[in-house]
This record gives C-alpha cells, sequence and structure tokens, in this order.
C-alpha cells in the first residue's frame, strides 16, 4: 500500500523556501534532493496538489511548476484512474550528471561557504551529542556507519553517509541544528558522493567510526575536532574537482 | 519549607495526569481488537482503531504541554502493513493525524521497533523516554510516555503521549523553583529532564557523583529529582 506524504517531514525539508520568482525550480531542487537521501520513498504518493501546496506554503501554480521538472527528469510519474496519482520514482534519483552540472554551477567560493556553514552545524551537533546521546542514537550511528562502509553504488552511499549526519543533528537534541542539518545534507551530498570526487566510502565509514567512539566517550572537544576535520577534508576533495573542472 | 520529597510528588501527580490519558488509550485499544484477537485473526482492521482520535482529542484539551498521543502497533499486525500507527498531534484547529511511517526504501522509514521505548513495551513495561528529537516522527523534541498494550498474552503494541518539551520544562522549573537548592529531575537514562539552574539543559547526560536522589514514579518514569550532597559541600558552593 502507499502511503500519504508526510507533512511534518516537508515542512523540515521545505521550512526555508522563500517567495521567488524561482520558486518551481527551487521546489523542484530541493525535491530531487530529498529524493536522493532517501527521505522520499521510491513509489510514495504525493498528496492532491492543493494540499501539497498548502503544506509548503507556496501557491498550486508555483508547485505545478516544480512537479513538471520532477516529472521531466523522471522523478516523477503521474497515474490516471482510479488509482491515480503522482508517485516518487527514486530509481532515477542520483545521476551524477544532474550532480556535476550543479557543481559547476557552483562558484569554488560559494561551495567553500556551503563547507563552512556545514562544518559550523557538524562540529556543534558532535559537541552536543558527546553530551547528550542515548543508546538508540549510538546503536543507529554504528549501523549506519557499517552500512556505508560496505555500500557499492554511489547512490546508496549518499543516502547512508547523509543519515549518518542526519542522525548525528538528532543525537544533539536540536530541533533547529537537526532541520538544517537535512537542508544542508540536500545540498551538499549529491556533490561529495560525486564518482569524480573519488571518496572512499570506507575510510569515510571509519572516520564516522571515530566520532561515534568520540561522542559515546562522552569527549565533546575531541567529537567537535574530528567532526569539524572530516567536513574540511571533503569540502576540500569537492573544491579539487571544482578548480579542475576550469582547468 | 517544601523538602525534595513533597517536590517529587508534586511531579508525580503532572505524570500520573499524563497517564490517566494513556491508560484510557490503553482500554481503548485493548477492547477494540480483544475481539479480533479472540476470533483468531492476526491481522488487526483499521477501522477498529477510529475511537483512539476521541481519546487524544481529550487528552490534549486536558493537558496543555502534551503535543499528541496515539497507538503504536507490533509489527505486522495492522492492515496487512509492516509499520503501522494509529497517532494525533495537536494542530491548529483540533488535532490531526500524524500519516504512519513509510514501509518502502530502507533510509526512509521510521524503524520504531528498535527504538527503546518501542522494546521497553514489548517487555511488558511503561517507559518515559526522551527528551529525544523525533525525526520522521513529529520532527519535535519530546518526552514519550508509553506503555504496552498486551491481550492475553499478545503483545499488540504501545500506546503514549508526547510531553513537548518546550512546554513541559518550564511546568518542571516551576515546581523545582520551590526548593531553594539547586535540583535537577533526571529521565530514567540518566538524562536531564529540567533543573531550577540554567546550568543543566534537558537532554544532557547528567553525572550524579556528590548528589542525592529522591525517586519520582518509580512504577513507569524511574525519573530521579537529584540535590546536592549537603555533607559533602561546603557552604560556598551551594546556591
Amino acid at each position: 500500500m502507499v502511503q500519504a506524504w508526510q507533512s511534518s517531514l516537508s515542512a523540515a525539508i521545505f521550512a526555508a523556501v522563500g517567495a521567488d520568482a524561482a520558486i518551481s525550480s527551487t521546489v523542484a531542487q530541493r525535491l530531487s534532493e530529498a529524493i536522493s537521501m532517501g527521505l522520499i520513498a521510491d513509489g510514495e504518493q504525493l498528496p492532491p496538489e492543493s494540499e501539497l501546496a498548502g503544506q509548503l506554503a507556496i501557491s498550486t501554480v508555483s508547485l505545478r511548476g516544480a512537479l513538471a521538472i520532477l516529472r521531466q527528469a523522471g522523478l516523477l510519474e503521474t497515474r490516471r484512474g482510479r488509482h491515480g496519482g503522482s508517485f516518487i520514482r527514486a530509481s532515477h534519483a542520483y545521476t551524477s550528471t544532474r550532480s556535476t552540472e550543479r557543481l559547476a554551477e557552483l562558484s569554488p567560493s560559494r561551495l567553500r561557504d556551503l563547507g563552512y556553514e556545514l562544518t559550523a552545524v557538524t562540529g556543534m551537533v558532535a559537541s552536543l551529542a558527546a553530551r547528550r546521546f542515548d543508546d538508540d542514537n549510538i546503536a543507529r550511528l554504528t549501523d549506519l556507519a557499517a552500512q556505508l562502509g560496505s555500500a557499492e553504488l554511489p547512490a546508496q552511499r549518499l543516502r547512508l553517509d547523509s543519515r549518518f549526519r542526519i542522525e548525528l543533528a538528532v543525537a544533539s537534541q536540536s530541533e533547529r541544528l537537526t532541520r538544517r542539518m537535512v537542508a544542508l545534507q540536500a545540498e551538499y551530498s549529491e556533490l561529495l558522493w560525486l564518482p569524480a570526487v573519488g571518496l572512499d566510502p570506507v575510510a569515510c565509514a571509519s572516520r564516522h567510526r571515530e566520532l561515534v567512539k568520540a561522542i559515546e566517550a562522552g569527549d565533546a572537544d575531541l567529537a567537535r575536532s574530528a567532526a569539524e576535520a572530516h567536513v574540511t577534508d571533503d569540502t576540500r576533495q569537492i573544491v579539487e574537482l571544482r578548480l579542475e573542472m576550469d582547468a | 519549607m517544601a523538602d525534595a520529597r513533597q517536590v517529587a510528588d508534586d511531579v508525580e501527580a503532572v505524570l500520573d495526569q499524563v497517564y490517566q490519558h494513556v491508560d484510557a488509550l490503553k482500554s481503548t485499544v485493548s477492547s477494540a481488537v480483544s475481539s479480533a484477537v479472540s476470533a483468531g485473526g492476526r491481522q488487526l482492521p483499521r477501522d477498529r482503531l477510529t475511537e483512539v482520535e476521541a481519546v487524544v482529542a481529550d487528552m490534549v484539551a486536558d493537558v496543555p504541554w502534551v503535543g499528541g498521543g496515539g497507538f503504536v502497533a507490533a509489527l505486522d499486525t495492522v492492515d496487512q502493513e509492516h509499520r503501522f500507527w494509529e497517532w494525533w498531534t495537536r494542530g491548529n484547529a483540533g488535532i490531526e493525524r500524524l500519516h504512519p511511517p513509510r514501509s518502502s526504501s530502507d533510509g526512509a522509514e521510521y524503524a520504531y521497533e528498535v527504538m527503546q521505548w518501542f522494546r521497553d513495551g514489548q517487555a511488558g513495561r511503561a517507559s518515559v523516554f526522551g527528551p529525544f528529537v523525533d525525526f520522521a516522527g513529529v520532527n519535535q523534541l519530546v518526552i514519550l510516555c508509553a506503555e504496552p498494550v498486551v491481550v492475553g498474552e499478545q503483545f499488540l503494541g504501545v500506546v503514549g503521549a508526547d510531553l513537548v518539551v518546550d512546554l513541559f520544562e518550564i511546568q518542571m522549573v516551576r515546581r523545582l523553583r520551590i526548593l531553594a537548592e539547586q535540583v535537577v529531575l533526571t529521565g530514567s537514562t540518566g538524562r536531564v529532564v529540567a533543573s531550577n539552574t540554567a546550568s543543566y539543559a534537558p537532554g544532557e547526560r547528567f553525572a550524579s557523583a556528590g548528589w542525592i536522589a529522591t525517586g519520582v514514579d518509580a512504577d513507569r518514569a524511574r525519573w530521579s529529582l537529584w540535590a546536592q550532597d549537603r555533607d559533602q559541600v561546603s557552604p560556598l558552593a551551594r546556591r
């Protein structure tokens, strides 16, 4: 049975969408990123247009524009009839072509700036997590890191790595930082896991495990510095690729 | 001058008020499903759970710091769904249904069966869990008051209510501030629920060495109210 859209989750993803002439493409972009991260599942049915537009606080005209973009990208399928409606097609979610195009559109300076913001948020949530974690957080983080270490496909790596970082924010018990982390992962993770960046999932998983150890030891300073260093190193690798594009 | 025991009793009374409603949810779910269970059916039709809404509406109207509540089903027991909940949250107009967890892609799902409060329920225990950010659930910092639903020998799931930390913390602080000394209220996993000073934030792990505990709601919440051990603290270190 197909599940309906989860309104609270959509609010978490789309809270930062403003009133903008390019609102359709912004919404389409956020939706496709959320699909890449696995926050919206394959086969999930969208609610009726009027309801969804209301949840996202945008006009139905803007929403239709966004849905058209997704349909064209193969991320949305519209079926007619009694069991009709709009359904997410997540199997088409991650194409390195589209993410490479997005990387090319970002200037190196904007890319670094995105990295700084993610570093600030990640460092803070890691430090809070070391003071606030519970056993469920540790189990989930450990499990995600292990899955990442053995993930074969770029799409899986992207999904597991971004879920790890979101779970880290959840462990910080800050609602605001969790929302911010979801939004940042939507922007960042598809760039990070471009095959051309050459990130090693095993090495990444091992740094995640080191971080979990620091959190479990209650060492807030070590957790913060490990988390910050990891994001800084990752961002340098993306910037490296971005600079090569103009060579 | 109030003492720690009186304040602990006062906190317990606040939890009791919530648990009265959680108990009502439990009997609603139990009676709705007992006929289906006695008929030998493993699967419970969802339409038997419609009365949950009214019970949650009552609770939300009665207790201002409750954000919602409902029933989280044991796996594979309702409507052919792997995971299912009948959960209602306070909305702009009355209460709104929280869409059930999604079941397809593994990253998107809300795997409640691995969570402590659900496993406590499976083990037949009531629990008060949190504070925690209920990501992909209500997406809020909450404390969950949970209780198992068991009919005959069968575990059917967990009923519960979310205490919204935003609103609940200050209710606790008002009660704790009656005491002149610094006190910290912690949950069953040793994390802070509230304190009468800003040095201890909800959710933080609390190092209790040098503090003395007074038990709060030993049967369900297993909370503790900590006051500094006067024998070990110099008068200057006390507020």
